[in-house]
């Protein structure tokens, strides 16, 4: 029974087992072992070939033990490499959707899940997103609102948070908690994703 | 290669199969056979490895693979006497997946007709399932990895269907990832507050 993977298939699984559309804290120690582990199955490599020439046969005729002994490690590193590139990629089309989901800001608690580099990439897959949605050289509209088509311009919310006053088209609102108000739907959309408040139906 | 990024198709392959080893194995005695008195593995040695390092010892015949325990003669006797109600996720949670990635390699063509038998016979109540009931599939525990997602696949588009059809009304929700991050952070305690003092709203009209 080999050990070998079980690093990396913890990893995956990590991703794997988690709620859909949510993004668990990136794993960074385990991230560090899988290479670190690939890193030794190389210097398995280097050191088996090392003993194979200082024996003076040529690789071609090695004996098949050591052949073999090669092609373990060898798989190994593929698959290290192969868990790294899922649980990356898994979490980089989480972090997009994440655009879409809750807008340019990215909530703190959220944030702290994500790694340093995941944080980058957020802020510039946004920025691509809103050169497009720009007036200039864009679209000039917000794509990302109303995923589904609207019956209604406005929307009935109820307050959750406490967040002050709202400047709308039609005036300011004072967003009281538990006080209920009627608001444009395009400006109500983002307040309902980042849980200010609720839509009544 | 689209497989390649594919998370369930990954996990299959950590499925551990039983071979024996056609050559030694130098330096890997202590690895892969805690058993093992020395430090390569000998000849003819029986060990149990993940499926990802089968197929290319098996293409240099480094190995002979045997049948892993979730294809044993035991499970095959249940599985088909039983089709419908065999809990395939007790056996291996991908198998299906893992059962095709086997069979390929070893072109075992019994394996492969029991395989398509069992997934055949269980199918029909799996599109009952999705399409028929609303209510909770009440046998998810007995569904392997696969099926679960076939099902889940058939409930999301039903209920597409649903909402085209009879129209509702297009509710706004809280994004997944904020709503998720709550209940971490709050731990039920929310949303108790907000409830009671829902009698005494102030509706303004904007």
């Amino acid at each position: 029974m080999s050990n070998f993977g079980d690093k990396a298939a913890t990893l995956v699984q990590d991703i794997s087992q988690s709620e859909k559309g949510t993004i668990p804290p990136y794993n960074d120690e385990l991230v560090r072992a899988v290479v670190d582990e690939s890193n030794e199955h190389h210097r398995s490599i280097l050191r088996l070939i090392g003993d194979i020439q200082e024996q003076g046969t040529s690789l071609d005729a090695a004996a098949p033990e050591d052949a073999a002994a090669i092609l373990v490690h060898h798989q190994a590193v593929l698959r290290n490499k192969r868990a790294l590139l899922v649980y990356l990629n898994e979490r980089a089309d989480r972090v997009r959707a994440l655009r879409w989901e809750v807008g340019t800001a990215l909530p703190e608690d959220l944030g702290e899940s994500l790694s340093h580099s995941e944080r980058g990439y957020f802020q510039q897959y946004s920025a691509l997103v809103n050169r497009y949605q720009g007036r200039r050289g864009g679209v000039g509209i917000n794509i990302t609102l109303d995923p589904t088509p609207p019956k209604e311009h406005k929307v009935q919310v109820r307050v959750l948070q406490e967040r002050g006053e709202l400047v709308t088209r039609d005036g300011t609102v004072d967003l009281a908690k538990n006080t209920v108000h009627l608001l444009w739907r395009d400006e109500a959309q983002p307040l309902i994703t980042e849980g200010v408040v609720e839509m009544v139906v | 290669m689209s497989r390649y990024f594919d998370i369930d198709s990954f996990l299959a392959e950590q499925t551990r199969v039983p071979v024996v080893f056609n050559s030694g194995c130098t330096g890997l005695g202590k690895e892969m056979d805690k058993m093992c008195q020395t430090r390569d593995l000998p000849m003819g040695e029986e060990v149990e490895l993940p499926f990802w390092l089968v197929p290319k010892l098996f293409e240099q015949n480094m190995v002979g693979p045997k049948m892993p325990d979730c294809f044993d003669e035991r499970v095959w006797q249940v599985v088909e006497a039983e089709p419908k109600n065999v809990p395939l996720r007790d056996f291996n949670p991908h198998f299906f997946e893992f059962g095709a990635r086997f069979t390929e390699l070893l072109r075992d063509e019994e394996l492969h007709e029991q395989l398509e038998k069992a997934f055949t016979a269980r199918y029909s109540k799996l599109l009952v399932g999705a399409a028929l009931s609303t209510s909770e599939f009440k046998d998810r525990h007995l569904l392997s990895r696969e099926e679960e997602k076939l099902l889940d696949a058939g409930r999301d588009s039903m209920k597409a269907f649903h909402d085209w059809k009879y129209s509702t009304t297009e509710k706004l929700t809280v994004a997944h990832t904020v709503k998720a991050n709550k209940k971490r952070r709050a731990g039920g305690a929310y949303g108790s507050n907000q409830r009671r003092a829902m009698g005494d709203n102030l509706t303004n009209r904007v």
